[in-house]
């Protein structure tokens, strides 16, 4: 019985502990680099393939504005760029010619800067004003 | 007695019995009837069960066929237009080391201006890319790439001119309208007859990867446009910025701070042969002085 109040507070502190997933949205780029801190410029945790879901966390909501993401890809948390994802899974091109593409044998170097380019990539759409 | 009357009803009987078993089936050519395999058709025949049977044979032909097409698929080489795309980005990533593009840039507000730029000039919902790298081999250069273009800018090449954001826009646009009077495409050709088709039960040929991207490197570092293409450059952006003093002037600037740049330095003076020559666009452009 002694136990009772604490049990009731476990799913508090289990929330407070993990931040809470806002929505899953999925890596749009061929690969992507997932980031300590939200800059292009910060240390890289680990790179994401073309169609890898990652989970929006609850903290994004104070970046979105920057351009990113606070999420979590497997067991890394940490930011990508809010360009780099969409909530619909689009057609990647490891997907759509496999054999190709792995064909193109590139080494581990080749795929952290294939990732790291579109961090480095400013894209621009002019729009009608 | 009770014999005779035994008899008596047997050899009455008898004959009946044998009448009977002649007509009437046994229980065991029942079951042996059920087995016959001519009775079990008539029976199938009779559920439309063999119509279902011949429909899940229709289902599973269909899905190996679908599974032969997607297996098909996966040998597949990509369309001329994703190669040309996908080859942009191997080309980027295989020059990271010598183009440098991944150290640490200020942000030089090149992207918003050049935006503003474009949607003066009534150019919109397109997407560009740009690239800012740290090597001065390759000045600036643009490729087309997802239906538009990514641009490439040297930062060492930049900082010698100390280019105004007005001035980088206008080096960009003069970029962009040599992709749109597509002179990438003239001199690197995607006329392959194996672009979107399967190699499946054939050898992949890679070279199509390596020659494409050694001729790529060839165009963007060494061979540049022709004398002809300049000119048409420079009219199709006389002709767009005139109206603008303000674009006009950043337009003579930038020439006249390149044609400085590649006289006084030795760092750019392959500059010239790639787009030949700042010289000879700011004749194009300023009108002659007439002797008297």
């Amino acid at each position: 019985m002694r136990w009772l109040p604490f049990l009731c507070l476990f799913p508090v502190f289990s929330s407070l502990a993990s931040p809470k997933i806002v929505a899953i949205n999925y890596v749009i780029k061929p690969y992507a680099i997932i980031h300590e801190n939200p800059g292009r410029y910060s240390t890289a945790q680990t790179s994401v393939t073309c169609g890898f879901p990652v989970k929006i966390l609850a903290d994004s909501t104070q970046k979105e504005g920057l351009g990113w993401y606070y999420v979590q890809a497997g067991e890394y948390q940490g930011y990508i760029q809010s360009s780099h994802v969409a909530t619909n899974r689009n057609e990647c091109i490891q997907e759509k010619y496999p054999k190709f593409f792995s064909s193109l044998n590139l080494d581990l170097n080749e795929l952290y800067h294939y990732g790291k380019l579109f961090d480095q990539i400013n894209q621009i759409r002019p729009k009608v004003q | 007695m009770k014999l005779i009357y035994f008899f008596f009803t047997f050899f009455l009987f008898a004959p009946l019995g044998f009448a009977t078993t002649d007509q009437v089936k046994t229980i065991q050519e029942k079951e042996l009837e059920l087995l016959n395999f001519k009775n079990l058709k008539n029976e199938l025949k009779n559920d439309g069960l063999e119509f279902k049977a011949d429909e899940k044979k229709q289902v599973v032909k269909k899905i190996k066929q679908l599974k032969k097409e997607m297996d098909k698929d996966k040998f597949l080489y990509p369309s001329s237009k994703e190669f040309s795309d996908l080859l942009v980005e191997l080309w980027l990533v295989k020059n990271a080391s010598t183009l440098r593009w991944d150290i640490v840039k200020p942000d030089y507000g090149i992207e918003e201006s050049f935006k503003k730029l474009l949607e003066v000039l009534g150019i919109y919902e397109k997407d560009f890319y740009i690239l800012l790298h740290n090597n001065n081999e390759i000045s600036h250069f643009s490729i087309p790439y997802k239906e538009s273009a990514v641009f490439l800018l040297s930062i060492p090449f930049i900082r010698a001119m100390d280019l105004s954001k007005a001035e980088i826009g206008i080096l960009l646009l003069e970029d962009y309208f040599r992709i749109q009077e597509g002179y990438y495409f003239k001199q690197v050709v995607f006329d392959s007859q194996l672009y979107g088709t399967s190699f499946k039960e054939k050898s992949l040929d890679l070279t199509l990867v390596d020659n494409k991207l050694k001729e790529m490197n060839e165009v963007i570092r060494e061979k540049g446009y022709s004398f002809q293409q300049q000119f048409d450059i420079t009219k199709k952006m006389a002709d767009t910025l005139k109206s603008d003093p303000n674009l006009w002037n950043a337009y003579i600037s930038v020439l006249k701070k390149i044609d400085e740049l590649v006289k006084s330095n030795p760092m750019f003076e392959n500059y010239v042969k790639q787009y030949p020559s700042p010289e000879m666009q700011l004749q194009w452009l300023l009108p002659s002085k007439k002797k008297i």
